[in-house]
């Protein structure tokens, strides 16, 4: 430390001076209380200040001047007492945290005056330590960051969840709330990083998602050496572990092996990760255990774990245990010298297991698990890949039921041996090669209704498009399943008279008929329950972060003035209109009289309706989600000042399709529209055609270039009757066609996890998107907005 | 060696040297077949996927001059077919690119027609059908096609805009080909081809193209081109560090969005 030489005082003090302005701060006064008048003490000198700063290192102290300096410009006193605080803090925090206090205390100042402020300084307590302290880094704040990560790794298919314990069922990652390792947030932020792309390595590689066959020789041995049964229904690696006689130390040892295998790979593949498992390798050494003090079997595990990490063990190796391990770490790096797989781990499992075994009468406790390496849960192993089976199967049998295939006897069977083929588990393969792969051939017939459907297709559209084959094939597969059915329903009743009561009449298209069924369906406009105003509110601020970007981003599309060529009147000659006229003219044309320039308001003339699905299938998450989103939404438009509308649709059968004005065009966004999107609830079915049809006759009253009709909705249309299916894809792709020869431009947004075979036939021409999360929604609904009318 | 010439009329400008394109699909065959029928063409994918590149290539190997016009919103009828100009006192007609390339049998490549205003692109309707024919009002002429010229448009779908959308009276007067970004092996090809270093590298900016291009449609509105994945080789290539020659390459030109800026940096960590 710098000597406190007198020299060396007088210098910081004249620093210190220079910052504060003065010398002493606070003032004696006299005090009345009921024991008589006291003369209080409280003039104070910089002096105190300047015994404190002495102590600091001349870069911490050249940190901390700029700190005071900004205390200093709101009150020196404040100042002041930072300075004579700051040793004493500074024992507690690092500079970030210094930072943090500083900024704390300037909120102090602003929210409650100077004397609160100056007095959260005068010391530091340990409840503000605590608050202060680098708590570390939440997952909340990076989820989103770390959620884009795994979605570019894995092409969207794992999720992120936060978790008490570290590890991945195949389907999701579970990562911990909080990481507080270090103290920088950046650090704390590669543990995360880390533990995500080891995660997705140990999918992307393979790690439980063993193949049985591959493995029935080690299930075989496994099974006679400790008379133990297979149990069903369980996957091949939970199975695998249940046949130790000490499931625990089996996993252990999978663990090393396995890991050290995904290890190798994801460094391979993706070179700079290792930097980070690096960085945190160091912290990981200091935690492990000494194995000298561990019993003997934990002791194995232990020593075999360092030396296959670090190459080296801390502390003694006990004697019992050395020449196993050595020979345990032997046998790993054969194997991963070659192209090992999972498979290849399990077996050395096996072997290694039968190394340590000896030492299990010692008892055996899990080992402590090495940070990003995290847990194996083969329970949980076993659910999700069930249900990944589960999902795939389906598809494919959807699949074959659309093509009129006959399913083979043992689908799912072959479904999984056809998917254990596959190498990247994280890459699904398109559904026709998946098909050819369970050699199931299309029919020859089926191929001759694909190519007639292209034909008709290409009339339709008038041109080839690579995404065609795929909707052809899908509605192909459609077409023949229609024709089976085509014979069971063809009625046609009419509506009766209290049916029609106060309805809009609409048409619904039998695509079986090919024709519509005149005036099929009875609309009634209908208003909704008002609900609580409030929500508009609490949903903008739940959403503040996402308010204000939506707000920014909406303001750049204002309209703004601009400079209109080549008119036939404005306030500006147009200089090369002029010329190209004069030289028209000299040439002996008739000049153009487009010569000015007019400087007008691009005025954005679009229309705007959004159409909400309040069908039953919407109850709870879905459309709560779909209010915030339309909040959201209003928030843009207003700014925009765009004409919108809101309806909502539901019903039961095609006596009763109910259309819930919400806001209208001509409506403002006052407190009643408020209080009716509050009210918006999930009611009956999903007949779409008639709501989009009473929408396009809506639009036709409404003047405006563009006419946009957005769409919401949760999945399949479909009615209590016989408007499903088929049917109910058909009627609201026509219905959606109708919409867009009145030039209306219809846009679908489609919350669906699964099924999505059918979407593209029944939005044929028309945009969409499809969103597996609805939490995505109040992001993407603006966005999508925004997108589509710049 | 002789000097290049470096100044060209328009209807000269032929390429005399072979454009590096690897072909992905059938796209030459197509598009030599559409030559020789005297059909228009319409390219159709994301930018910086080749498109551009795949017409000078063409333009090569058909050996005809190629004029390439940017369109843009102020773009007038004018400037594609031409106009009288006062040249000291007398008038002259001078013609735009489009009707240099009618009349010198060019390839007429116009990119980007979407941006183009609505009313210009009409002009080009009576040359896309069998008449083949540019009408130039102002002279009160009619050019005839010759049979080598050839219009070509590019258009990007990717702008779902409603109000940039090609018209189809338009669209429907091409033959389409669809482009997009190339398959893994070829791009690692074409990466190492143009930017000029080791394979092994242009793998890994491949792995990380690929990475980034997963989130298109989910907080990106287009993944990374080939040509951004060219452009950071060619960092590379100079001696700058990948981190940063991705950073500059692939994360400032596709968002401003500061959460999917950071997790593009830290896939560029992850991979590098």
């Amino acid at each position: 430390m710098a000597g406190n030489s007198t020299e060396y005082v007088e210098k910081v003090k004249a620093e210190l001076f220079k910052i504060l302005g003065r010398s002493t701060f606070g003032e004696d006064f006299i005090e009345q209380r009921f024991t008589g008048v006291h003369f209080a003490r409280g003039l104070m000198s910089i002096d105190a200040a300047v015994d404190s700063v002495v102590t600091l290192d001349p870069e911490i102290r050249e940190e901390i001047y700029k700190l005071g300096k900004e205390l200093a410009k709101r009150d020196s006193e404040m100042a002041y007492h930072f300075f004579r605080t700051c040793a004493d803090a500074l024992k507690h925090f690092n500079m970030d945290d210094m930072k943090k206090w500083v900024e704390k205390g300037i909120q102090f100042y602003e929210r409650y005056g100077e004397v609160p402020g100056r007095n959260f300084f005068k010391g530091i307590t340990r409840e503000t330590i605590e608050e202060i302290r680098a708590v570390g880094l939440d997952l909340e704040e990076v989820a989103r960051i770390l959620e884009i990560y795994v979605e570019a790794l894995s092409g969207g298919k794992l999720k992120i969840q936060g978790s008490e314990e570290i590890y991945t069922d195949t389907r999701n990652i579970y990562l911990p709330n909080n990481v507080s390792f270090f103290q920088s947030d950046e650090d704390n932020f590669r543990v995360y990083k880390v533990i995500v792309a080891h995660k997705y390595a140990q999918i992307r590689y393979r790690s439980f998602d063993l193949n049985p066959h591959k493995l029935s020789k080690v299930l075989g041995y496994l099974e006679k050496k400790y008379y133990r049964n297979i149990i069903r229904d369980r996957s091949t690696l939970e199975t695998f572990f249940e046949l130790f006689p000490n499931k625990q130390l089996a996993i252990d040892i999978f663990s090393i092996v396995e890991n050290s295998r995904v290890e190798k790979n994801l460094t391979q593949e993706f070179k700079g990760i290792k930097r980070d498992i690096e960085f945190l390798s160091r912290i990981v050494w200091d935690e492990r255990p000494l194995p000298s003090e561990l019993p003997l079997g934990e002791a194995a595990v232990e020593a075999f774990l360092q030396k296959t990490y670090w190459g080296e063990v801390k502390g003694e190796i006990p004697k019992e245990v050395e020449a196993p391990v050595d020979k345990a770490v032997k046998l790993l790096h054969n194997m991963l010298k070659g192209r090992a797989t999972a498979e290849d781990s399990a077996a050395l499992t096996v072997k290694i297991y039968e190394l340590f075994e000896e030492f299990l009468d010692y008892g055996y406790n899990k080992a402590p698990l090495v940070l990003f390496r995290g847990d194996i849960k083969p329970a949980r192993i076993t659910v999700a890949l069930k249900l990944t089976e589960k999902e795939l199967a389906d598809k494919m049998r959807n699949l074959i039921k659309q093509l009129d295939l006959e399913p083979p006897e043992d689908l799912d069977k072959k479904i999984v041996e056809v998917k254990n083929e596959v190498l990247d588990p994280l890459m699904h393969e398109a559904p026709l090669e998946f098909l050819a792969k369970l050699n199931i051939r299309i029919p020859d017939e089926v191929w001759e209704k694909i190519k007639k459907e292209i034909e008709r297709r290409l009339g339709e559209l008038g041109e080839i498009d690579a995404s065609l084959l795929t909707k052809v094939l899908d509605s192909a597969g459609r077409m023949v399943r229609a024709e089976i059915e085509a014979q069971e329903t063809k009625f046609q009743v009419e509506l009766e008279e209290e049916d029609i009561e106060n309805a809009f009449l609409y048409d619904e298209w039998d695509h079986e008929m090919g024709h519509y069924r005149a005036k099929w369906c009875a609309l009634r406009e209908k208003d909704i329950k008002k609900g609580d105003e409030k929500f508009v509110q609490k949903t903008i601020d739940k959403h503040l972060g996402l308010v204000t970007q939506i707000r920014r981003q909406f303001e750049m599309l204002r309209p703004e003035y601009k400079k209109l060529r080549k008119q036939i009147y404005g306030e500006e000659i147009d200089i090369d209109a002029f010329i190209e006229a004069k030289a028209d003219m000299a040439a002996g044309v008739t000049p153009s009289e487009k010569v000015y320039i007019k400087t007008d308001k691009r005025e954005r003339d679009i229309a705007v309706a959004f159409l909400v699905d309040l069908s039953g299938s919407t109850t709870g998450w879905v459309i709560e989600t779909e209010k915030e989103a339309i909040v959201l939404m209003c928030e843009a438009l207003e700014i925009l000042g765009d004409k919108y509308a809101i309806y909502g649709f539901s019903g039961k059968t095609r006596k009763q399709c109910d259309f819930y004005k919400i806001k209208e065009f001509d409506q403002e966004y006052n407190a009643e529209v408020k209080a009716r999107i509050a009210g918006m609830d999930a009611f009956d079915y999903t007949r779409m055609g008639p709501p989009i049809r009473h929408l396009t006759s809506i639009f036709e009253e409404i003047p405006a270039k563009v006419k946009l009709m957005i769409i919401l909705s949760d999945g399949k249309p479909e009615d209590f009757d016989e408007y499903k299916g088929e049917h109910g894809i058909e009627d609201t792709r026509k219905a959606l066609i109708e919409a867009k020869k009145k030039h209306i431009k219809p846009f679908c947004i489609t919350i669906d996890k699964e099924a999505r075979d059918y979407i593209s036939h029944m939005y044929g021409d028309v945009s969409y998107i499809i969103l597996d999360d609805v939490r995505d929604l109040p992001r993407k609904l603006p966005e999508v907005y925004r997108k589509l009318t710049t | 060696m002789p000097k290049e010439k470096r100044v060209l009329r328009i209807e000269e400008y032929t390429i005399t040297k072979k454009p590096y394109y690897l072909p992905i699909g059938r796209e030459v065959e197509i598009f030599e077949a559409a030559y020789k029928n005297c059909l228009p063409v319409m390219l159709k994918g994301p930018t910086g996927c080749g498109k551009t590149r795949f017409v000078q290539y063409m333009a090569w190997k058909l050996k005809r001059p190629l004029i390439t016009v940017a369109c843009h919103d102020d773009l007038t009828s004018s400037d594609l077919v031409g106009r009288y100009l006062v040249k000291g006192g007398e008038t002259v007609w001078v013609d735009g690119p489009l009707t240099k390339a009618v009349k010198s049998g060019a390839i007429c490549y116009l990119d980007e027609i979407v941006e183009a205003r609505k009313d210009t692109t009409v002009v080009i309707h009576p040359l896309t059908d069998d008449r083949r024919i540019l009408p130039i009002e102002k002279r009160g002429e009619l050019i005839k096609a010759s049979d080598e010229f050839m219009l070509i448009i590019s258009y990007n779908p990717g702008y779902q805009s409603v109000l940039k959308d090609l018209k189809h009276s338009t669209r429907q007067r091409f033959i389409g080909i669809n482009f997009d970004f190339p398959p893994k092996d070829l791009e690692v090809e074409i990466i190492t081809h143009e930017s000029n270093i080791k394979p092994d590298i242009a793998k890994d900016l491949v792995i990380l193209g690929e990475k980034i291009r997963n989130l298109k449609d989910k907080g990106l509105e287009e993944g990374v081109s080939t040509r951004l994945l060219i452009y950071a080789g060619q960092l590379i290539g100079q001696g700058i560090d990948p981190h940063t020659a991705c950073e500059v390459a692939m994360v400032n030109p596709v968002t401003d969005d500061t959460e999917m800026q950071k997790a593009i940096r830290e896939l560029i960590s992850t991979v590098f």
